[in-house]
């Protein structure tokens, strides 16, 4: 080009510069102190598909069912699980996840059994009749796309998403989004109508180039005169509040996420561990912020274990437990133990019967953990799948399990402690009206 | 605003690179820049405030590539680009 004057356009450049600063998504300004009457939930994402059936394990009876599938090459020693009782019955945590067993002892935390997307509720014979059967089980893009999206209408949206989006008004003058994500642009995040903010490390918010050199320093206070100065022109007046209102934000963010992050519980160093720091660190600006609801999702990979499960699982619990136990203690720490409400997502649960390489293979339903003060713990909450190959609950011939609660079930019992009312509900989760029993009771 | 200030930079992994040869070319004299801006972006109309704040930021540098930048940069930036041109 001969020169640079007509190539982009000034509404493109317009919209790159909204996007650019989130400020299409940051509201105005006058933070409100909201101290009393705050929620958070914080979706742990545990991409590859985990295996819950090593993470909750039957014992005493039950343990036999186990271990003649899995074997010592994928399963675990009834004398290494971490017992917990449910209704009578024993069951034994992986032995990695030691804090998750105490908080479950303590009431604390739970699991919620055998989940998985479904349309409604469906027998095995309506699954072989290929019934209202979820599309593209078993594939891990189209399931952790159902796991967020926890509707079947295609719209691109997720369930927390919907949540902020019917909860809105509870966050009005807000300086930051309901929905934040701190692992990239996350399907569970987006709403219809609001959109989340995305924190990545504090990667830097705000105008770049803005390095505190005497030339950027020239350059910042030429852009703030011409922002303050009134033109008399509505528009541009209007916009340039816009972008100082970015800028402003930008700056409180970015003091939130990389300055002291005022918290004396230390982190692990892991990739789940810094975003779970990101989380704490927004949780404790809540009231610069004027949030009383958040929502955010956190993730961490690696769990597609098709070879080597016992040793990789191993890793990724010990990493998992560590992450989950420093975020519970930072909200104790923050006063917000009672407010928080922390639960796991998964692409799918793995297969039970083993694969010829010490792994285990896509599946569907599995089980996850809930934790948080809230949380009315100390039990699970669904029916524990039988574990006979080619038994009632298999799909296949390897120990499939199909789903006896939904995504659906699982999320609106929490969208439901979050504030979300009985007919907005069917707003967030579409499918919600397909099951009978709209609300699990693990949320107090 | 970030995406010009990353297009301005030049960087060679760009999606676009503009050339700004025409606006180094011109930049050791301010005023030169200024009506040059003025006339391909603004049509003539760019109001004093952004003149003075671009001259007051050039004061600062007398490299031409960086004076060329920074001065595209507020005025593309700037929301009497965006909404009245």
């Amino acid at each position: 080009m001969d020169n640079f004057k007509p190539q982009i356009s000034r509404r493109a450049l317009l919209r790159r510069s909204i996007a650019t600063t989130s400020l299409g998504y940051l509201g105005v300004t006058d933070a409100l102190a909201q101290t009393g009457d705050y929620k958070a939930l914080v979706c742990v994402f545990l991409f590859g598909g985990n295996d819950s059936n090593n993470t909750i394990v039957p014992m005493g009876a039950k343990y036999n069912d186990y271990s003649k599938v899995r074997g010592p090459a994928t399963g675990l020693a009834q004398n290494v699980l971490l017992p917990i009782m449910d209704r009578g019955e024993g069951y034994g945590l992986h032995p990695q996840l030691t804090r998750i067993q105490a908080l479950y002892n303590q009431g604390k935390a739970s699991a919620v059994l055998n989940v998985g997307p479904l349309i409604r509720p469906i027998t095995k014979t309506q699954y072989n009749q290929r019934t209202a059967v979820p599309v593209n089980l078993y594939s891990h893009s189209d399931q952790q796309q159902a796991w967020q999206q926890a509707s079947t209408s295609g719209v691109r949206s997720g369930w927390g998403g919907r949540t902020a989006d019917a909860m809105q008004a509870a966050n009005t003058g807000a300086l930051l989004p309901m929905s934040v994500s701190a692992s990239g642009g996350a399907l569970f995040t987006i709403g219809q109508v609001t959109g989340p903010a995305i924190v990545n490390g504090g990667l830097g918010l705000g105008l770049s180039g803005s390095d505190g050199s005497p030339t950027a320093m020239a350059r910042d206070n030429a852009f703030q005169q011409v922002i303050n100065f009134q033109s008399g022109l509505t528009l541009v007046q209007a916009a340039n509040r816009t972008i100082n209102n970015g800028i402003q934000v930008g700056k409180v963010l970015n003091n939130v996420l990389t300055g002291d992050d005022g918290i004396a519980t230390v982190f692990p160093g892991n990739g789940l561990g810094n975003q779970l720091n990101q989380v704490a660190r927004i949780i404790r600006a809540r009231q610069t912020l004027g949030v009383s609801r958040q929502i955010f999702f956190v993730s961490t990979g690696g769990y597609d274990n098709h070879e080597g499960l016992l040793a990789a699982h191993q890793g990724l619990l010990t990493g998992l437990n560590a992450s989950i136990s420093a975020f519970y203690d930072a909200t104790i720490e923050l006063g917000v133990e009672n407010n928080v409400t922390t639960f796991t997502e998964s692409d799918f649960n793995r297969t039970f019967g083993p694969n010829s390489n010490n792994g285990t293979d896509h599946a569907w339903g599995g089980h996850h953990l809930v934790m948080g003060g809230a949380v009315a713990g100390g039990r699970m909450y669904g029916t524990f799948p039988n574990l006979a190959i080619q038994g009632p609950d298999d799909v296949g011939n390897r120990g499939l399990w199909l789903p006896s609660t939904s995504v659906e079930q699982y999320g609106a019992t929490m969208a439901s402690w979050f504030g979300v009312n009985s007919a907005q509900l069917d707003q967030v989760l579409p499918n919600l009206m397909n099951f009978s029993v709209r609300n699990l009771g693990f949320m107090k | 605003m970030n995406y010009i200030d990353y297009l301005l930079k030049l960087d060679a992994n760009a999606e676009a690179k503009p050339n700004l040869a025409p606006y180094i070319a011109v930049a050791t004299d301010v005023e030169s820049l200024i009506a040059m801006i003025d006339a391909h972006f603004m049509n003539g109309a760019m109001p004093e405030v952004l003149k003075q704040g671009i001259r007051d930021t050039l004061a600062t540098s007398t490299d031409p590539t960086r004076r060329a930048r920074l001065a595209l940069y507020l005025a593309l930036t700037s929301a009497h680009y965006q909404i009245q041109n």
